[in-house]
C-alpha cells in the first residue's frame, strides 16, 4: 500500500466532510423551538459495533448549559485548591487593570537595498484561562525569569517532532515532558538550553509550561510538585526564597499582532512581529531563549529604547517594549545585528 | 490580506444574517464535530448567543466563526472523555479500510489539529482566521497543519 501524499489526504478530507455535511438542511430552524436530537453512531474499527447516544437536548439553551458547565468545571487544573497566595509566601500579584491595545506602532529596518513586506495584521479576544505568572529581577533582562503559564492543549499532548527532544518527567498529577529545542546542523544534533516544561494536569483541560531562564532541568522539574494554583493564577512559594519579585501579567481584552518584515540586500531576512503587550509580555516572550554567549544581553535603539537580545542556534531575537506593544525582531545569526538595530525605525 | 475585521459585512437584521449564514455555521459545527446532529445544535446555540447582542457586535461573522469553534471545542472535550470511558470497555480490532475511514482518523486527533484541517483544508478559512479563533499565532495553525496531516496519515496506514 503507498503512502498517500498530502494532497490525496486533503482531497480524500475533503470528500468525505462533503459527505458528512451534505445532510445539513439549508432551511434554519426556528432558535425558539429546538427539539430533541441523537446522533446514533456505529464505532468503527471495532470488534462489536458500539452504539453511542451522542445528544439530546430538549430546549434552547440546555447544550450551552451543558458545555458551559462543562467547561466552568474543567477550568482549573487539580491542584486548584492547594493553596491561596497567601499560603505560599510569594507576593501577591497586584491587579491589572484591563486594556485594549493601541494601535501598533510600525516597525521597518531601513537599510540599503532593504524592502519591506506588506505587513499582516491578526485580531485576537482576550484568552480565557488563567493568565501567565511571572517572576523576575529587576530590569528588562535578568539572568533569572521564571515563566508560568496556563493554554488552552488539553488533548495537544507534545511530540517530538526532530526541532526539540522531549523527555517525560514525574509530575504531582497528569504527566509532564522537559523539552530543549535542538541544534540541527550536519553532523549535530545537540539539545540546548532553555528547557521549557509541559504539565498536562490530567484534568482534560490545560496544558501548563514552565519556562525558566536561569533554572536548570533539575530546577524546573523539582519546581513543579511546588506550584500551586489559587483559581486565578500560579504561586511559587520559592519566589521569596530565590529574592525573585512576582510581577502580574497584564490582562488584555484582546490583542493585535502585525507580522512583517525586511528582505535585506543579500537576501537574507529580518523577521518583525509586533504584538499588544507590555513589560511583563516582553520577559515572558524573550525567556524563550537563552542570552547571547559573549555578548550584551542589552542593546539600545537608535531612539533610546532597551531591547533585549537573545538568541537560539539559528538566529538573534531581539525584544524591546513601546507603546504598549511588544516588538520582536528575528535576525539571521550571520547577519551585522548592530547595524540592523541602527536601522530600525519606529512609527506610531 | 484578509482577515476577521475586515470580513464585516454590510449590517442587516439578526433575521437575515441568521438566515444567509445558517448553512455555513451548520456545516463548520458539524465538520468539526464529525456530527451533523450535534453540529446543527451547536449551530443553533451560536446564533442563539448572537442573538442576545447582535446590535452590538462590530463583526458578527467574526463572533460566528469564534462561536461555533468554541462550542465544538467544548463539545470535543466532553465527548473526548466519553469515548476514552467507552474505549476502556471496547477492544479496538481492526477491519477493513471503509469510505469514512478519514473521518475516524479525523476525530482521533487533537481538536486544534482537526480544526486546523477542517477550516483551512475544507472550510478554506486563512490561517489568519484559524489563528484568531484558536487563540494562536499564525505559525502555530502552519504547525498544527502539518503535525495533523502527518497524524492523519499515521492513523489510516495498515
Amino acid at each position: 500500500m503507498t503512502v498517500p501524499t498530502d494532497e490525496e489526504l486533503i482531497a480524500g478530507m475533503r470528500g468525505a466532510l462533503d459527505d458528512l455535511t451534505s445532510s445539513v438542511p439549508v432551511e434554519r430552524p426556528k432558535l425558539d423551538d429546538r427539539a430533541y436530537t441523537v446522533d446514533l453512531l456505529e464505532r468503527r474499527r471495532r470488534r462489536w459495533p458500539v452504539l453511542v447516544a451522542v445528544t439530546a437536548v430538549a430546549a434552547a439553551g440546555a447544550v450551552g448549559a451543558v458545555v458551559v458547565g462543562g467547561q466552568d468545571d474543567d477550568r482549573h487544573p487539580a491542584t486548584s485548591a492547594v493553596s491561596s497566595p497567601s499560603d505560599t509566601g510569594a507576593p501577591a500579584s497586584q491587579p491589572v487593570p484591563p486594556t485594549t491595545p493601541a494601535s501598533l506602532p510600525a516597525v521597518v529596518v531601513a537599510m540599503p537595498g532593504a524592502s519591506q513586506d506588506q505587513p499582516t495584521t491578526v485580531t485576537g479576544a482576550a484568552p480565557e484561562l488563567p493568565p501567565t505568572r511571572i517572576y523576575a529581577g529587576d530590569g528588562i533582562a535578568p539572568d533569572r525569569v521564571l515563566v508560568v503559564r496556563t493554554t488552552d492543549a488539553e488533548f495537544d499532548a507534545p511530540s517530538p517532532e526532530g526541532d526539540h527532544t522531549m523527555e517525560p518527567i514525574s509530575a504531582p498529577t497528569g504527566e509532564a515532558w522537559v523539552l530543549h529545542p535542538v541544534l540541527d546542523d550536519p553532523g549535530h544534533h545537540v539539545p540546548v538550553d532553555p528547557a521549557l516544561i509541559w504539565w498536562s494536569t490530567g484534568n482534560g483541560r490545560e496544558l501548563v509550561s514552565v519556562a525558566g531562564r536561569g533554572f536548570s532541568d533539575a530546577d524546573l522539574a523539582a519546581l513543579l510538585p511546588a506550584l500551586t494554583f489559587d483559581g486565578v493564577a500560579w504561586a511559587w512559594p520559592g519566589a521569596a526564597a530565590s529574592a525573585m519579585a512576582e510581577v502580574p501579567a497584564q490582562h488584555h481584552d484582546e490583542w493585535q499582532q502585525r507580522s512583517s518584515g525586511t528582505t535585506l540586500a543579500d537576501g537574507l531576512r529580518v523577521a518583525i512581529v509586533v504584538t499588544t503587550g507590555s513589560r511583563w509580555d516582553l520577559l515572558e516572550q524573550s525567556s524563550l531563549y537563552p542570552l547571547v554567549t559573549g555578548r550584551a544581553p542589552k542593546a539600545v535603539l537608535p531612539d533610546g529604547t532597551s531591547a533585549v537580545v537573545m538568541a537560539d542556534p539559528g538566529s538573534y531575537h531581539v525584544y524591546w517594549q513601546q507603546a504598549g506593544a511588544v516588538v520582536q525582531l528575528t535576525v539571521p545569526l550571520s547577519e551585522d545585528l548592530d547595524a540592523i538595530l541602527a536601522a530600525v525605525v519606529v512609527t506610531r | 490580506m484578509r482577515t476577521m475585521a475586515a470580513e464585516a459585512e454590510p449590517r442587516t437584521g439578526f433575521d437575515e444574517f441568521y438566515r444567509r449564514r445558517w448553512p455555513d455555521a451548520a456545516k463548520w459545527a458539524t465538520a468539526l464535530t464529525g456530527r451533523p446532529a450535534v453540529g446543527q445544535e451547536l449551530a443553533q446555540e451560536a446564533f442563539i448567543s448572537i442573538r442576545a447582542r447582535y446590535d452590538s457586535l462590530a463583526n458578527p461573522v467574526g463572533y460566528l466563526r469564534r462561536t461555533v469553534v468554541n462550542l465544538s471545542r467544548s463539545w470535543y472535550r466532553s465527548s473526548a472523555r466519553e469515548d476514552a470511558r467507552i474505549a476502556a470497555v471496547a477492544k479496538p480490532d481492526v477491519v477493513a479500510p471503509q469510505s469514512s475511514e478519514l473521518l475516524d482518523a479525523l476525530a482521533a486527533l487533537p481538536f486544534r489539529q482537526r480544526a486546523t484541517l477542517v477550516l483551512r483544508f475544507w472550510a478554506d478559512w486563512t490561517d489568519e482566521d484559524i489563528a484568531t479563533v484558536l487563540e494562536c499565532r499564525t505559525a502555530t495553525v502552519r504547525s498544527h497543519a502539518r503535525r495533523g496531516l502527518a497524524a492523519l496519515r499515521q492513523e489510516i496506514e495498515p
